[in-house]
């Protein structure tokens, strides 16, 4: 891909917490969250991360906002992240996050909130910025008398819509959407993927989509990315992971969503109880102490991403020894 | 004559009424459901009103919900947040929160009746008979005691004396739950394991008596889908081993239509569709229950917008008359507005609370 074409860069990003482990006196312990993570990104692509909870997708989320410090480099739309650039870099990536309420501040009315961004980035006089403010509104599928209304009298799913709103105010080119329907009804984040699809066609908007349900992300997204402890084990086209999962993780996580067509087994004998996160191995593949195929070698050498698409298709990398063996 | 004109035998073989089109694994309820006729059912809830006080007035939350569980059987009820699925479970056991009570109705579990019993008395039958699993484990499970103090509580309540024999049957239930090294386990508090394990360990809590039912009230929400998936097979299990009667709260269509054998849609506080899980996912009659199943992503959807209903359920402040979906409802007429409909039974496993659905054909139906 040429270097103008692309929207963000992610290269080599690790990232540690440092978590206390025996006490408030004992011992620190650094515990690695994400590994030499990279990713590319065009211009008005939605990219979907999956993986469970604690796999970093979150971390690398709050990593290209700038919210949180990181070793390596993100580079969005030209632009590096660094502490003098954070105001330009707000305006080229925006956030939506899980849970509206808790992002949303209660004293203040949705008008008073919508204005915030623009207020803070200083644009525009008060009457310019009320009318950006009606314009998003209309976008986001809200009428203007929402303005005076206070967060306590909108429902979860119109609380999502003033999210996804707020994050517009700045006309962003990149939103990053972490678990932006996990605390919806049904219904109601059916609406909010509409409304993301709907953004995505008329203002070109990139999304990248947050999720632990790999048949949502598959749904909304171009391509996908499987996180599995802090490091990306399978990216490839949303089609390609869905229809052919080359990595057996991603093949546990298709078969984890319960669908409703009754033709897919699930309580069949095909399946494997899986044991709960084993201890860490000290080289080799992190998910090879859950696999149900791994080899000695799988254990002792460390996984390298290897690209198993036929030349000329669109890349599809995968972190696994065997995958790479059979092809 | 007996002379059956053949195009009339095509025609019948080729109809292509989906009502006639059920599904092949749907003979095992069908055989199910005729023995349950004969059998006594284990629940019974009938024409239960709860209320939820707002002011002096108890408003109600819950309406004329009645619906019957046999031994064994998997029964799940689905709706959004907020359409009272989770008080009516909660009714059962008399778990309500301050301020809701029931108003009307009965609860017949095992012959007896429960509403109206002292604490006291139903102290003796939670835990024992009837138990419960929540969606939170962590804020369920005392973070004071540790594992295996509180799974050999219920049994030292419900009339274990043997401290040695309490172990043991812990010991075992955590084995059954498929939690790995029990011994080092029960020495061990909440806060030292994973989510999964908590929930594995409250499904232990309440099965250790072995209960003849289990209310389980969004047991998996909270966790990732891989260990979502393995909570689902262990009730499964528990089901099919133990013959325990599971009682299964989720919003989550998915997960309902692969565990349940029969299901409740709720909307409002109202019953709105009842029937086989096999049944209702493949032939939906009601129109929330249409807008439900369309508005998940799926395969077939991909790169088209999803069904959405437009609106939202309404709080209990502003009910009206007649069926509580009609304002949301894109075929709603005059009378869906004021009168909520009567039961119509499709069939002996299916039936629906709505007015648009045609009845002229439920004789066809009765005859298949």
């Amino acid at each position: 891909m040429p270097e103008s074409e692309m929207l963000l860069q992610v290269r080599g990003v690790s990232n540690t917490y440092i978590t206390q482990i025996h006490g408030v006196w004992g011992r620190k312990e650094i515990k690695p969250v994400l590994d030499r993570v990279d990713l590319d990104m065009r211009h008005g692509e939605i990219f979907g991360l999956v993986g469970e909870s604690g796999c970093g997708k979150t971390t690398l989320g709050r990593s290209i906002l700038g919210l949180i410090d990181y070793e390596g480099d993100i580079i969005i739309d030209g632009l590096r992240q660094n502490k003098k650039q954070r105001r330009e870099m707000a305006r080229k990536v925006q956030a939506v996050f899980q849970d509206p309420s808790g992002s949303l501040n209660p004293a203040k009315h949705i008008g008073w909130l919508m204005e915030e961004p623009l207020r803070i980035h200083r644009i525009g006089t008060k009457q310019e910025r009320l009318k950006k403010v009606d314009e998003v509104l209309h976008l986001v599928g809200l009428d203007p008398s929402y303005k005076t209304r206070r967060v306590q009298e909108l429902s979860g799913g119109q609380k999502q819509r003033v999210c996804i709103g707020c994050a517009l105010m700045l006309e962003p080119k990149l939103i990053i959407a972490d678990e932006a329907i996990s605390s919806l009804d049904v219904s109601v984040g059916a609406q909010i993927l509409n409304l993301f699809q709907d953004l995505h066609r008329r203002l070109g908007l990139a999304l990248v989509f947050i999720s632990h349900n790999l048949k949502v992300v598959y749904y909304l997204c171009d391509r996908i990315a499987v996180m599995y402890r802090g490091q990306i084990v399978e990216l490839g086209a949303s089609e390609v992971i869905y229809a052919a999962p080359a990595h057996p993780y991603t093949r546990l996580l298709l078969d984890a969503v319960p669908e409703i067509d009754q033709r897919t087994p699930f309580f069949t004998s095909s399946y494997q109880e899986i044991p709960d996160e084993p201890e860490e191995a000290a080289s080799g593949c992190r998910f090879a102490g859950r696999c149900t195929r791994q080899t000695r070698a799988c254990r002792d050498t460390p996984q390298e991403l290897i690209s198993i698409a036929p030349p000329r298709e669109a890349p599809h990398l995968v972190r696994c020894h065997v995958q790479g063996v059979l092809k | 004559m007996g002379y059956v004109r053949k195009s009339e035998v095509v025609r019948i073989a080729t109809i292509k009424d989906p009502c006639f089109l059920i599904p092949a694994s749907s003979t095992i309820l069908v055989n199910m459901s005729s023995q349950n006729r004969y059998r006594m059912p284990l629940l019974e809830v009938r024409d239960l009103v709860v209320g939820i006080k707002k002011g002096k007035k108890y408003l109600p939350a819950v309406e004329d919900i009645r619906f019957q569980m046999y031994p064994g059987e998997i029964v799940g009820i689905v709706g959004e947040s907020g359409c009272g699925k989770t008080l009516t479970a909660r009714s059962i056991p008399g778990l309500l929160p301050q301020g809701v009570q029931i108003m009307k109705g009965n609860i017949v579990f095992n012959g007896a009746e429960l509403r109206g019993l002292s604490q006291k008395e139903l102290c003796r039958i939670r835990g024992n008979e009837l138990s419960m699993v929540f969606q939170e484990p962590m804020t369920s499970l005392n973070p004071l005691l540790t594992i295996g103090r509180q799974i050999g509580e219920p049994l030292a309540l419900h009339g274990g004396k043997d401290g040695k024999l309490i172990y043991r049957q812990a010991l075992d239930i955590m084995r059954r739950v498929g939690l790995s090294e029990p011994e080092k386990l029960t020495a061990s508090y909440p806060h030292q394991l994973s989510g999964g394990m908590r929930q594995r360990v409250m499904i232990a809590l309440a099965i250790v008596c072995k209960p003849k039912l289990l209310i389980a009230d969004e047991p998996t929400t909270a966790l990732d889908v891989t260990i979502q998936a393995q909570i689902l097979r262990l009730l499964k299990g528990i089901n099919q081993e133990l013959g325990t009667a599971v009682l299964f709260i989720s919003h989550d269509l998915g997960v309902i239509s692969r565990i349940c054998d029969r299901v409740l849609v709720m909307y409002a506080g109202k019953l709105v569709e009842e029937g086989a899980v096999t049944v209702i996912f493949s032939h939906p009659q009601h129109e929330y229950t249409k807008g439900l199943l369309g508005s998940i992503p799926s395969k077939e959807r991909k790169g088209k917008p999803l069904i959405h209903i437009p609106g939202k359920v309404p709080s209990i402040n502003e009910k009206q008359a007649g069926c509580p979906f009609a304002p949301r409802c894109l075929r709603a007429e005059a009378p869906c507005f004021t009168r909520f409909p009567d039961k119509i039974s499709l069939s002996e496993h299916h039936h629906v609370y709505c007015s648009l659905i045609d009845t002229s054909h439920e004789a066809e139906y009765a005859g298949i």
